[in-house]
């Protein structure tokens, strides 16, 4: 697997190099993939100095965009609440949003916090986090499992596959082609909900052995970072707010909630139970979102229960490479693996858990899928990973929207990374 | 067909792994793989699994090479030749337009043709003709889970694993949980006598509907019976022998390692069309108990519905515990509370798929030839017993199965050939097809 391509993250620069393209049988697939090389000059690029991954899908994000800008929020962070909203399509499931004012943090944790410690999670740096919501509990599968049975037929890249709804389709080759363009064309807000990439049937049991896949309060898992990507977008295109992951800055913001011990309670780990299922107190499963303590700010589970995705990759030196006063630093990754899971898990040890570590993401998260390409929409074997959501005060444009979605898009090249 | 020798199989797995070459019988051509050589794979049935079994063929040896593929439909080769090719270059995969064939006797051109190895991913119902050719015409081969759909199947499959014994060729089966180094050591557990007496295995397998036609999906104006059935096989008991064979054969798989790979008594159970109103005949859930030796009683249920519980475990009841497995391996003491999980050793393999072909190729590297052939036709052959008891609403016995040879479908009709499709069997009216 010579041709993953790499970022190379040089002090201030990020440079993508080696993207190849390769055809596929994807009707997807045949879309420009970003356009290397792609040269940034900051620490921090935003998402609108990129090349555009997944143009062909553009249209998608446009539209959600212009719903979200018809509907009016906070203008600054003076005017932001805590708020309740359902999900239409996920049979009205609630969940709660939190607002967090946003300010300056250290990021990272101090040599020598905890033996296990490892050097990535330094040199600590000054960071600002700009004001945003965050979902007060993991996404629970009660929000998850309509977005994944959601009964339409689709490519594997998860387009629509024809333009009738529910009606499994047999056509191949030109009307097949057909299809796909009649479905791509139908850009229409009514349906653009579907029209957003969602899981394609799981031809086997993904989430390994399946444990609570039906208990609605349980944090949905086995996701993988697109996955969780997706179904952002396609809350987003039914709630008329702009939902992504978080950065990793704003995840250890929001975690921290103030605070710059090991947990957001403290350093005594022997306070851990009562804020967190962990290796030493999970029984070997995970549980309900919210059963234990929150944090200062009122998030549940930010320590244990399933680790969380951000939007970040993970590449040796990138700390160093943050400025104090830096805002909201985001490690762009265009590769699959690695990325970052943040809080721990139930299946790893308490100092795992605290605010700063981080875990990085592996293709062995995949073993027990059988088929190759392997999907990307489930990690078979990783029963620890779920996320939470934010939504941040200022809307960005449809681009940065595309971007934040799209940065693990179907693609032969990222598909190698799997095997 | 020989229906004798039943004693045998009381305990088959002692015969599965035992390779006895009968004198004088001569070697043919291939069969021998030196410690250096470049080994020449060949793929029939280019689907995602064909596609995945050709990545772990890959990766377990640096002079693996794929050299040929085949699939029954011409469209197939492109996507996964391209996926392959992306990750390990044009030196590894090395299919010529000439060793690219298709249509239905696509697998007969690739058996016929140089390579050494042969990996097999088609539709079960093909899987003992295909077997046998690749047998004959001296290759070794890796076949996927389950080995055949009817009792006929088994038989043939009999006697090709003596063909290969005479032909030391090695046979290596897709039952992947077996190469699981974690469930491995789980199942150690239980069989070592660590947790006691087995008193009982516990396994599901509830998922979601597979590749399922829709209600309404009908044959395509000129189309061929056989190809619409081909083209969505998993639907139709002459392709894919149902869902408790097709994919729960895993649970069944692992019940029959539990037990010890001895012979079920008998079988009971409920099975039919929950969920499904579509064109196929397959049912979409069962629900067996299998009785073994001792006084013991396995369960296994299967279901593929739509918003519906899931779950995918195996339960090793022991008088001193439970194995919990096939993710997640761990045990529980007598009252539930979990007291030992398995954990990776660092740097170990765990991809059991991967396992399966590290294991394959360096036994043919080191000239140990494994023939696991009569092994998988014999665990295939419980979930037989098992569906044929649904089917027929019966208790049906080990051995009132080998005394049938049903046989669902000619060995390979023509593309454009009629099958009707009959209907879902109705237990109680239906009974055990004796041929």
């Amino acid at each position: 697997m010579k041709s993953i391509h790499l970022i190379l993250i040089c002090s201030a620069a990020i440079v993508l190099v080696g993207i190849a393209a390769f055809a596929d049988d994807s009707e997807s697939a045949k879309s420009p993939a970003a356009k290397a090389p792609a040269k940034f000059t900051n620490s921090t690029p935003t998402p609108s100095q990129w090349e555009l991954p997944s143009t062909h899908r553009l249209f998608v994000s446009k539209k959600i965009h212009e719903i979200v800008t018809k509907k009016s929020g906070p203008e600054s962070a003076d005017g932001m609440k805590d708020y309740e909203e359902v999900a239409p399509k996920a049979n009205q499931a609630k969940y709660k949003m939190i607002a967090l004012k946003g300010g300056e943090f250290l990021m990272g944790s101090p040599e020598g916090e905890h033996e296990d410690r490892t050097d990535d999670e330094g040199p600590q740096k000054k960071v600002q986090i700009e004001p945003f919501w965050i979902g007060q509990t993991e996404i629970p599968w009660a929000l998850y499992k309509p977005f994944y049975e959601n009964g339409i037929a689709r490519n594997k890249d998860g387009s629509l596959l024809a333009a009738e709804k529910d009606k499994e389709v047999t056509v191949r080759g030109k009307q097949r082609k057909k299809a796909v363009k009649d479905a791509l064309a139908r850009g229409d807000s009514d349906n653009i909900v579907d029209v957003v990439s969602q899981p394609t049937p799981q031809y086997h049991d993904m989430f390994g052995s399946g444990e609570h896949a039906s208990d609605l309060n349980y944090p949905a898992m086995c996701t993988t970072h697109h996955a969780a990507s997706k179904f952002c977008q396609w809350l987003s295109a039914q709630t008329g707010h702009f939902y992504r992951l978080p950065t990793e800055a704003e995840w250890e913001y929001a975690c921290r909630a103030g605070t710059k011990t090991a947990f957001h309670f403290g350093d005594d780990m022997a306070k851990l139970d009562d804020y967190a299922w962990h290796g030493d107190n999970s029984e070997f499963t995970y549980y309900p979102v919210a059963k234990k303590k929150p944090n200062p700010w009122g998030l549940y589970d930010m320590h244990g229960n399933v680790a969380e995705w951000v939007l970040d990759g993970f590449s040796e030196g990138y700390r160093d490479t943050i400025k104090d006063g830096a805002v909201n630093p985001w490690n762009i990754s265009l590769t699959r693996y690695p990325r970052i899971v943040k809080g721990g898990s139930w299946d790893q040890n308490p100092d795992e858990c605290r605010s700063a570590a981080r875990m990085q993401s592996i293709k062995d998260w995949k073993d027990t899928d059988p088929q190759v390409p392997k999907s990307i929409w489930y990690h078979t074997d990783g029963q620890f990973i779920g996320f939470r959501i934010v939504r941040p005060l200022k809307t960005p444009s449809a681009e940065e929207m595309h971007v934040y979605w799209n940065t693990d898009w179907w693609d032969p090249t990222r598909n190698a990374e799997d095997l | 067909m020989s229906e004798t020798n039943n004693s045998n199989r009381r305990k088959f797995v002692k015969t599965a792994t035992a390779a006895t070459a009968v004198a004088g019988f001569p070697h043919i051509g291939r069969a021998e793989i030196g410690s250096s050589n470049t080994i020449k794979v060949g793929l029939i049935g280019c689907g995602g699994r064909g596609t995945g079994a050709a990545t772990q063929a890959l990766k377990s040896d640096d002079k693996v090479k794929l050299w040929a593929m085949a699939d029954a439909f011409p469209e197939k080769i492109e996507g996964p030749l391209k996926t392959l090719g992306a990750a390990f270059g044009k030196e590894r995969v090395e299919v010529e337009k000439s060793r690219q064939f298709t249509g239905l006797d696509a697998f007969e051109k690739l058996a016929a043709s140089d390579v050494d190895v042969i990996l097999m991913a088609t539709p079960p119902g093909y899987r003992p003709s295909m077997l046998r050719k690749c047998i004959e015409a001296g290759k070794h081969v890796f076949a996927e889970k389950p080995m055949a759909i009817d009792m006929a199947g088994i038989h043939h499959l009999m006697e090709t694993a003596k063909i290969a014994d005479e032909k030391k060729l090695a046979i290596q089966h897709g039952y992947c949980w077996r190469y699981s180094p974690a469930n491995r050591v789980g199942f150690d557990k239980a069989l070592s006598g660590e947790l006691g007496r087995i008193t009982s295995f516990v396994g599901t397998y509830l998922g979601g509907t597979v590749r399922a036609l829709a209600p309404d999906a009908t044959q395509p104006e000129g189309m061929g019976d056989v190809e619409w059935q081909l083209r969505n096989w998993i639907n139709f008991e002459w392709l894919s022998g149902g869902p408790l064979l097709e994919q729960c054969i895993h649970a069944v798989d692992k019940m029959a390692w539990a037990m010890g790979d001895v012979a079920p008594i008998a079988a009971f159970g409920n099975g039919g069309r929950g969920q499904r109103r579509d064109a196929g005949n397959v049912y979409d859930n069962y629900s067996i108990t299998y009785e073994y030796p001792g006084n013991i009683f396995c369960q296994i249920q299967q279901r593929q519905y739509s918003n519906s519980f899931n779950e995918n475990v195996s339960r090793i009841i022991c008088e001193g515990g439970t194995v919990v497995g096939p993710w997640k391996v761990s045990t529980k003491d007598p009252k539930g509370k979990t007291n030992w999980k398995y954990r990776a050793e660092k740097g170990v393999e765990q991809n059991m798929y991967q396992t399966c072909h590290n294991e394959f190729f360096a036994n043919l590297r080191a000239g140990k030839i494994v023939n696991s052939c009569e092994f998988m036709a014999n665990s295939t052959a419980v979930g037989i017993l098992g569906r044929e008891a649904a089917h027929t609403g019966q208790r049906i016995t080990w051995d009132d199965l080998w005394a049938t040879s049903e046989d669902q479908a000619p060995d390979n009709p023509p593309m454009d050939g009629k099958m009707p499709i009959p209907a879902p069997p109705v237990p109680g009216t239906d009974a055990l097809a004796k041929a």
